[in-house]
């Protein structure tokens, strides 16, 4: 076999430079360091899809370069091409956001509480998941343990308690207008649990399709009523917002128990979504797990949720170390049990449970006893004879944790009257609804689309990742309504801008708190009921902020979200009003880069940074004496296709199979361009022409500009003309939908993320001057 | 590295970057006294311009490349990169400017940087520093570039022609002191620890080699 063939040696050899380019932009030096370097490799074929742009554009009057890229493709001798490129607003993705399921703007409602504007810090909280109440009371905060001044060895900030705070300070607000136009298509819903709802939501308010729930219970709200006790989340927010799912069409039937997802379609659902649950108690690995007084974790809460009398005596053990173990042991008290044991047989450190709801059990007066297992439990007079064992931490097992063994010779023994088993939870699926199921009964789908393997059906939430939190249930649904109205034929877009552009304050309540303050403040105690109180009812048990420690606890944020160097070098004074307008554009918007080559505004310093990366990608191709040339307007056409999703600033890093010089000047493409045509005609070019671009709107030259008509490249070089601006921008704007449509095509045939043309085709549209 | 940085790639092919060479007790004097007294005007980047500052002192040479269009004639590519719509307006709507001409003699601001620049233009910017910092990895010399140095230095006239500025301070040391600066570098730094413990041994009367004679004896004395 030949070393090179002139083919397939130069492409395997490119691929392998563009990697070492990666390398070395990843490696270069940083300047602030807040600037996440993403590249992508494009090759072979794919570069048939940048054509497609390109001649769509181009015949428009667009500027896309690289028809060098064309001819040298054309010839067998495709580029491999390096994306280099990063987000470069104003905007850093906090840790907060990040860790968020459900990638809720962390930064910004804090900003808008400490601005005294509630209302619009739950539309942002809405924005991301139509239960903001619900979230407030009961999400388990992944962001607080990501909070940065948590991780400087500070306190975190109190997230949880903040939105909390804003939910019930905010006053009415519509926000249950359901999509424009509906389609036709009818979805069921089997199931009316936080993945269930939030699917449903979507589906019917944004993409406007026909939704219908079914519920096997007789009340709707699925783990979030049956399995959280009042004192956690009170029943009136529950039916508060799941009355606002009601209220937007979408039609609950309850008690409802599907046995056949092939009778759904045949009664004319386009699309069925599985989010059945974990309501099935995995029964203990002990003898007398059938004795009366034994109960199962879940139907002892499901019993007292219904509102059902339930006699536990004075003296209860709960088995398990789970939210529904802590649960079960705090309703116990609650229904009169006056001494109630945990016995979970791994330590504290190991614990699934939130440490917050730990905490207020132990406050209510609940005994853990940690590394202890039950080997039998005997009825034995009136109670329950329980053989207990104390463990030590054993080999792991698959999922990391260490598997405990018996300490010999630490027997002991227990006599209660009532035992709850809360050892775990898994999905009851019907065998009848034919799906593959996977580990522990859990519905298997394809991680992507939560499509599973029966066509039309898509699962989610904790029938498909085991019992899980709310609001990893709620990311869920919105992956499924997203992935199920792509399936409809829809664009898969669920996301809403509800909050109003927000307005930079002069002087925020939030400041004028801090001046008062005596000092730096600490993280605010959250205040409870006493214990008496809290254990005589169901009442809630902690009173959440006061708006004082609320104004008080938002200073304490690091505004992780903002660059925070105040430079003004964007046009704004200070960082926070750039990320103010930044994310008042992208609402605008919709995040689409319409009628722009990228996004702004921008940070320098981010755009400063990336070039130092793109930089260094670039000498790496020049140390392998590797033909390249950076180019920007072509990657802007790669950003609009799907490519380097998240990014702003992009840019394109052409290596080439041959070393000649010509290769990727612009315009060399052309046939009558080539060096060696040029040299005959004695057109060589001496300097780079002058290109030159006078006009456009916002000028101080009245109506008529001056502006180039062709492109610089194409003889004559400079051709000045007289144009009206408001002409000139007019076929801009059409150009610019053209291209957004040749781009979408593609994202269609990747199957990636659609564009919102309807949207960009609105937006565009009210910018022209008629 | 002055050369590579002034032959990074380019943007659209205009000669858009100046450079300047400092070096100097008294030149990198200057320019950190400068910087202390910007450090003062806001608290967000005090600690910053503080620290950064003792490293412009410490460096055994400044190098600072700016670019002369970020400010004046921004990029008209209908990029969109900044604030306004994609034709550069909000560049020129910020400034003061007839036809399309801005007038740079206007130079007060109020803020560290006289914005809003063309972020492209910044973004070229990062190229020619890349290119630097290249040669500098080739040549096993340490670098790093700081903004801080530049603004100093662009107060103080340097690179005069150019509204964003970087200074890459270059050592030669054994350590290099800002790739890892401790906390409070300006009040802690190599130099005052040194200066620090001359001090005391001064003040203190001892002498710098204490304890125990370190060899164990004449081995054949112990014989």
């Amino acid at each position: 076999m030949p070393l090179y063939n002139g083919k397939a040696f130069a492409q395997e050899g490119l691929l392998q430079v563009a990697q070492h380019c990666a390398q070395a932009a990843l490696h270069a030096p940083q300047l602030i360091g807040k600037t996440d370097i993403k590249m992508q490799i494009v090759a072979g074929d794919e570069l048939k899809h940048y054509f497609r742009v390109q001649d769509a554009g181009n015949k428009l009057g667009a500027r896309f370069g690289g028809e060098s890229y064309k001819v040298a493709y054309n010839m067998g001798q495709p580029p491999v091409l390096l994306l280099i490129g990063a987000d470069v607003t104003p905007i850093v993705e906090a840790p907060c956001k990040a860790a968020c399921p459900a990638s809720i703007d962390v930064p910004r409602y804090i900003r808008l509480i400490g601005d005294g504007q509630y209302d619009q810090a739950v539309a942002v909280i809405r924005e991301k998941v139509p239960f903001p109440s619900i979230c407030a009371y009961v999400c388990h905060a992944p962001c607080e343990a990501r909070c940065r001044r948590g991780t400087l060895r500070d306190t975190p900030i109190a997230i949880e308690a903040l939105k909390r705070f804003a939910v019930d300070h905010a006053g009415k607000m519509d926000f249950g207008k359901p999509a424009g136009e509906a389609t036709s298509k009818r979805v069921a819903v089997i199931g009316s649990g936080p993945a269930g709802l939030t699917a449903a939501y979507y589906l019917r308010k944004v993409c406007g399709h026909g939704v219908t729930i079914f519920e096997a219970l007789s009340k709707p709200g699925g783990m979030m009523r049956f399995g959280i006790p009042e004192y956690r989340l009170p029943r009136e927010i529950l039916d508060k917002e799941i009355g606002a799912v009601k209220a937007l069409g979408v039609e609950i039937k309850l008690n409802s128990k599907q046995e056949s997802l092939d009778e759904l379609f045949q009664q004319g659902y386009d699309a069925v979504f599985v989010s059945v649950g974990a309501h099935h108690d995995t029964p203990l690995d002990a003898t007398g797990q059938d004795l009366p007084g034994v109960m199962e974790c879940l139907s002892f809460l499901r019993h007292v949720n219904l509102g059902k009398k339930s006699d536990v005596g004075t003296k209860v053990a709960v088995i398990g170390g789970g939210n529904a173990a802590l649960d079960a042991a705090r309703t116990a008290l609650r229904l009169g049990a006056k001494e109630v044991t945990i016995l979970y047989r791994r330590s504290r450190a190991d614990m699934p449970a939130y440490s917050d709801n730990v905490e207020q059990a132990l406050r209510e007066g609940v005994k853990i006893e940690f590394q202890t297992a039950v080997s039998t439990i005997k009825s034995e007079n009136h109670g329950l004879h329980m053989e207990c064992v104390r463990t030590k931490p054993g080999p792991a097992d698959v999922d990391g944790l260490s598997l405990p063994e018996p300490v010999e010779g630490s027997e002991f023994a227990m006599t209660v009257e009532t035992v709850i088993v809360a050892t775990g939870q898994s999905p009851d699926v019907p065998t009848e609804f034919g799906l593959p199921l996977g580990k522990e009964g859990k519905i298997r789908v394809d991680p992507d689309t939560l499509a599973t393997e029966k066509e039309g059906v898509f699962a989610g939430g904790d029938a498909v990742t085991g019992p899980a939190s709310v609001i990893e249930a709620i990311a869920a649904g919105r992956k499924a309504a997203s992935c199920i109205d792509q399936y409809l034929g829809g664009l898969g877009i669920i996301d809403e801008v509800l909050a109003p552009p927000e307005q930079v304050p002069q002087l925020s309540p939030a400041q004028e708190a801090l001046e008062q303050a005596a000092g730096d403040p600490d993280r605010p105690q959250i205040k409870c009921l006493p214990v008496e109180e809290a254990l005589a009812g169901f009442d809630k048990v902690d009173h959440g902020l006061s708006e004082h420690e609320a104004l008080l606890e938002t200073t304490r944020c690091l505004k992780c979200d903002q660059v925070g160097f105040d430079c003004g070098a964007c046009g704004f004074k200070t960082c926070r009003e750039a990320v103010i307008n930044c994310q008042n554009r992208l609402n605008e918007t919709g995040g689409e880069p319409w009628g722009w080559l990228m996004k702004g505004p921008s940070c320098v310093w981010r755009a400063l940074e990336l070039g130092i990366s793109m930089d260094w990608a670039a000498a790496a191709a020049h140390r392998l004496n590797v033909e390249s040339r950076v180019g920007m307007i072509p990657a802007t056409a790669f950003m609009r296709m799907g490519y380097m999703e998240g990014c702003t600033l992009v840019t394109v890093l052409p290596l080439g199979p041959c070393k000649e010089r010509w290769y990727f000047f612009p315009g060399t493409g052309i046939e009558a361009f080539r060096p060696a045509e040029m040299e005959r005609k004695g057109q060589i070019l001496q300097y780079p022409p002058l290109w030159v671009r006078f006009t456009g709107p916002g000028r101080d030259i009245g109506r008529r500009g001056v502006n180039v008509k062709d492109r610089w490249w194409e003889p004559p070089y400079t051709r000045l003309e007289i144009v009206e601006d408001d002409a000139w921008g007019d076929s801009v704007l059409d150009r610019d939908y053209a291209i957004f449509a040749a781009a979408d095509e593609v994202r269609k045939k990747k199957k990636w993320r659609r564009l919102n043309l309807p949207k960009i085709k609105e937006i565009l549209d009210r910018k022209k001057s008629h | 590295m002055m050369n590579a940085a002034l032959t990074a790639p380019s943007i659209g092919g205009s000669p858009m970057t100046e450079g300047e060479i400092v070096y100097g007790e008294e030149e990198q004097e200057q320019i950190a006294r400068k910087m202390e007294e910007l450090a003062y005007e806001n608290e967000v980047w005090q600690h910053i311009f503080l620290y950064e500052a003792v490293m412009a002192r410490q460096a055994d040479t400044i190098l600072l490349l700016g670019n002369t269009r970020a400010y004046s004639t921004p990029w008209n590519g209908e990029c969109g990169l900044c604030a306004g719509r994609p034709d550069c307006s909000f560049v020129y709507e910020n400034r003061e400017q007839k036809a399309g001409i801005i007038d740079t003699t206007d130079r007060r601001s109020d803020t560290l940087v006289k914005g809003p620049l063309c972020t492209v233009y910044a973004h070229q910017l990062g190229y020619n520093v890349g290119s630097a910092l290249m040669v500098a990895v080739h040549l096993y010399v340490d670098a790093r570039p700081f903004i801080s140095i530049g603004l100093g230095a662009q107060k103080l006239g340097y690179c005069r022609n150019s509204a964003v500025v970087i200074g890459i301070a270059i050592n030669a040391r054994a350590k290099c002191e800002p790739s890892d600066p401790g906390t409070d570098y300006h009040l802690v730094n190599l130099d005052s620890a040194i200066d620090a413990i001359r001090g005391n041994v001064n003040q203190l009367g001892i002498r710098p080699a204490t304890g125990k004679e370190y060899r164990p004896g004449d081995p054949a004395k112990k014989k």
